[in-house]
């Protein structure tokens, strides 16, 4: 450039031009770029805990439909259901109202008041649930099973993508992802051979996509622990070990299938996700919206 | 800017169409570019016509309109559907786009704003019809949100295929380069301009409306300096200099600004100026002229309180008629609209000087390379379905059939004076 004289630096309020043409490109381009200033790093165990936490609500679906198969083969009585049912609530409850107790987002109830409202949403629950249950039978008896089982996939798929992982999406509605397994629940109820078996079905599915999330939502919030991230994976690791012999049992292709797609989610994809995380590629500059602090 | 021989200029007249979305009667600060920029080409010896979309509730305003000094102004009737933008339909505007320019036979396009989809789609015809195209960017984009993400990869395809990009501030260049995957020296930097002598014929929107300005009327009022600080929204173009010279302090809190208008007419008014740090602004005025602050609440209070402390140094309390007239007078000669006609005519014969039509070969390879495998093929669809559009419509109305529009005698047109000649 023969303009040696004039300042490189951005500005225009500095007559350059005609001595230096406008399409001038100095050395100062770019300059002031920044790349993957925001960009968090995550780390493969931290993954690997958030990953586990989809595949804990994975592997819990998992047990309801693995439950209501072999209730339909007759190997399972829905009494002994129940009876888990009976025996494993009290026990998780207790352990639900310490986790609430430690979390953050207390309610001014007292934990007395507070499990006083729930044994009578409990109460009313299952004495409604009894109730409706010899209509709830029939309530889709008509449709045939093919159908049943689309509706099944496509509302337990639906919970999936709704469910409250923990994060903050647009996409989350706990509403919707509970109403969507219940009718699921409903949908499966109407295939079981006895009222009882409908009874069964409802019961455990408001166990496993009512309480149980929330137990496990309070247990990642209100334990303040070291060892909280070993928790949650031995927890993910429980559960999945449970659908995995519950599976043995329905079938052995089916098991098989199910322990890739296991070792494909819990460890190729958190992976693959740290591994893809150096192509995070992020530009700012003084062209950027400010952000009033 | 007097070594330009300007007699060299007016031998090689040329049509030039500007084309954008946004033309008056709406007012902004690309309205105001296209409008001053055409006058200033004119004078210069040149024809140019706006092309735009029908304005108005039942698009009243379409046809063909002439504005002061002989500046023809085609109201397209297509209807705005989002923003007074055009349904960017890509094809469905070429038939008439096509005769607009075989009946003027311009030999240059310019398209203004990449929000306008009308000049996106305008810039892609006529490049099919074999003409050189330049095209200004007047704002700044992100990166991060899936929305810059599509705007910017169709603006790259626009870019790909246009001759040469004009940005207003050198950080809108930047933006600019990197939005579009352009090669910096295609682009050059042509700042915006105010006509610092006659405001009765400028149109300003001054920055200061939505929810930016809601921040500043608090900040108002927790000072509470609302004698000091004038807040305009947007005021009739005639008000603007009486409104701006009551004033002392001119506060800008634009959080982005690709050039920032509104700062140099509050500087051009003699007023103190008190601006957020942000896109091309610090570029605009020198150090002396200008305040910057953060964009936050506290240094932007803080850079008030400066601003006033020295108005209060004034024997009454005020600032001194002198400290106006030396601000205007150090502001006056740096933007003019002759200055940026100019130079945009720089740019205008270097692209008519880069030889005849290019291949349309070599124009259909480039979306491959300057665009992405996914993006370039896209691309390259569009643009082989409107050369099969064009080939139709010559095949329906042959190009010698459409009869030449009719251009003005300038020495007949009654002698307005313009912005350019005054000086």
């Amino acid at each position: 450039m023969h303009s040696g004289s004039i300042s490189h630096r951005k500005c225009l309020h500095k007559p350059s031009w005609p001595e230096r043409p406008d399409n001038f490109t100095g050395d100062d381009f770019l300059e002031d770029l920044k790349r993957n200033l925001y960009v968090k790093r995550h780390s493969l165990l931290t993954v690997v805990v958030a990953t586990g936490r989809v595949f804990q609500h994975f592997c819990s679906l998992c047990l309801f439909v693995q439950a209501y198969c072999l209730m339909l083969q007759g190997t399972l009585a829905p009494e002994t259901v129940l009876f888990g049912l009976g025996m494993l609530a009290p026990p998780l409850y207790l352990a639900y109202l310490f986790c609430a107790s430690g979390s953050a987002d207390k309610s001014d109830l007292s934990p007395m008041r507070t499990a006083f409202g729930h044994c009578r949403l409990l109460l009313v629950l299952t004495a409604f649930t009894l109730m409706w249950s010899p209509l709830l039978k029939s309530l889709t008896a008509t449709i045939s099973t093919d159908t049943i089982h689309a509706m099944t996939a496509f509302f337990l798929t639906a919970n999936l993508l709704f469910h409250d992982y923990g994060g903050s999406a647009a996409i989350v509605s706990k509403s919707f992802s509970l109403n969507s397994a219940v009718f699921a629940a409903i949908c499966l109820a109407s295939r079981l051979p006895s009222s009882l078996h409908t009874f069964t079905t409802v019961e455990l599915a408001l166990f496993v996509f009512a309480f149980w999330p929330e137990l496990r939502r309070n247990m990642s919030v209100g334990l303040h622990s070291p060892f909280q991230p070993v928790l949650s994976l031995g927890l993910t690791f429980l559960l999945n070990l449970a659908a995995q012999c519950a599976m043995c049992f329905i079938s052995m292709p089916a098991a098989c299938c199910f322990l890739l797609l296991s070792c494909f989610i819990m460890l190729i994809c958190p992976i693959m996700f740290v591994a893809m995380q150096a192509q995070k590629n992020n530009i700012h500059g003084p062209w950027d919206e400010a952000v009033i602090h | 800017m007097g070594d330009i021989n300007d007699k060299d200029v007016i031998n090689k007249k040329i049509c030039i169409a500007m084309v954008s979305d946004f033309f008056f009667p709406n007012m902004g600060g690309v309205e105001t570019h296209i409008y001053q920029l055409a006058q200033c080409l004119i004078s210069l010896g040149h024809r140019v016509i706006v092309i735009t979309h029908a304005y108005g509730k039942n698009s009243e305003r379409r046809g063909v309109r002439w504005m002061m000094n002989g500046l023809k102004v085609y109201y397209l009737p297509f209807l705005p559907f989002y923003n007074q933008c055009v349904l960017p339909t890509v094809l469905l505007t070429l038939p008439l786009v096509r005769q607009v320019l075989i009946r003027e036979r311009v030999g240059l396009v310019h398209g203004h704003s990449a929000f306008s989809a009308l000049a996106n789609q305008t810039l892609l015809h006529a490049r099919t019809l074999g003409l050189p195209t330049v095209f200004t960017d007047h704002s700044l984009f992100g990166f991060a949100d899936v929305s810059s993400i599509l705007t910017n990869k169709l603006l790259n395809g626009i870019l790909s295929d246009t001759c040469h990009v004009i940005c207003v501030s050198h950080t809108s260049k930047e933006n600019t380069a990197l939005r579009a995957m352009l090669c910096p020296s295609r682009i050059s930097v042509i700042p915006n301009a105010i006509d610092a002598d006659r405001h009765s014929d400028v149109r300003f929107l001054i920055g200061g409306d939505g929810p930016k300005r809601l921040v500043l009327e608090e900040l108002r009022e927790r000072l509470g300096i609302q004698d000091r600080v004038l807040l305009q929204g947007q005021v009739p173009h005639h008000q603007v200099r009486a409104h701006l010279v009551r004033g002392d302090i001119f506060l800008n809190t634009s959080l982005t600004e690709a050039f920032c208008m509104a700062i140099l007419e509050g500087a051009s008014c003699g007023l103190s100026v008190v601006s957020t740090n942000v896109g091309g602004i610090p570029e605009v005025l020198p150090s002396d002229l200008i305040r910057l602050a953060e964009p936050d609440a506290t240094s932007l209070a803080d850079g008030l309180e400066q601003a006033i402390a020295e108005c209060r140094q004034g024997p009454d309390g005020r600032r001194q008629p002198e400290d106006f007239h030396r601000l205007h007078e150090s502001v006056r000669d740096i933007y003019t609209w002759r200055n940026v006609a100019l130079r945009t005519e720089c740019v205008y014969r270097r692209v008519l000087d880069a030889g005849g039509p290019e291949p349309t070969r070599h124009r259909l390879a480039n979306y491959l390379t300057a665009c992405g495998p996914v993006g370039g093929k896209i691309f390259l669809i569009f643009a082989l379905l409107n050369l099969a559009l064009v080939w139709l419509l010559q095949l329906l109305q042959p190009a010698e059939r459409i009869e030449p529009g009719i251009v003005p005698d300038r020495s007949k047109l009654r002698n307005r004076s313009t912005p350019c000649e005054e000086q």
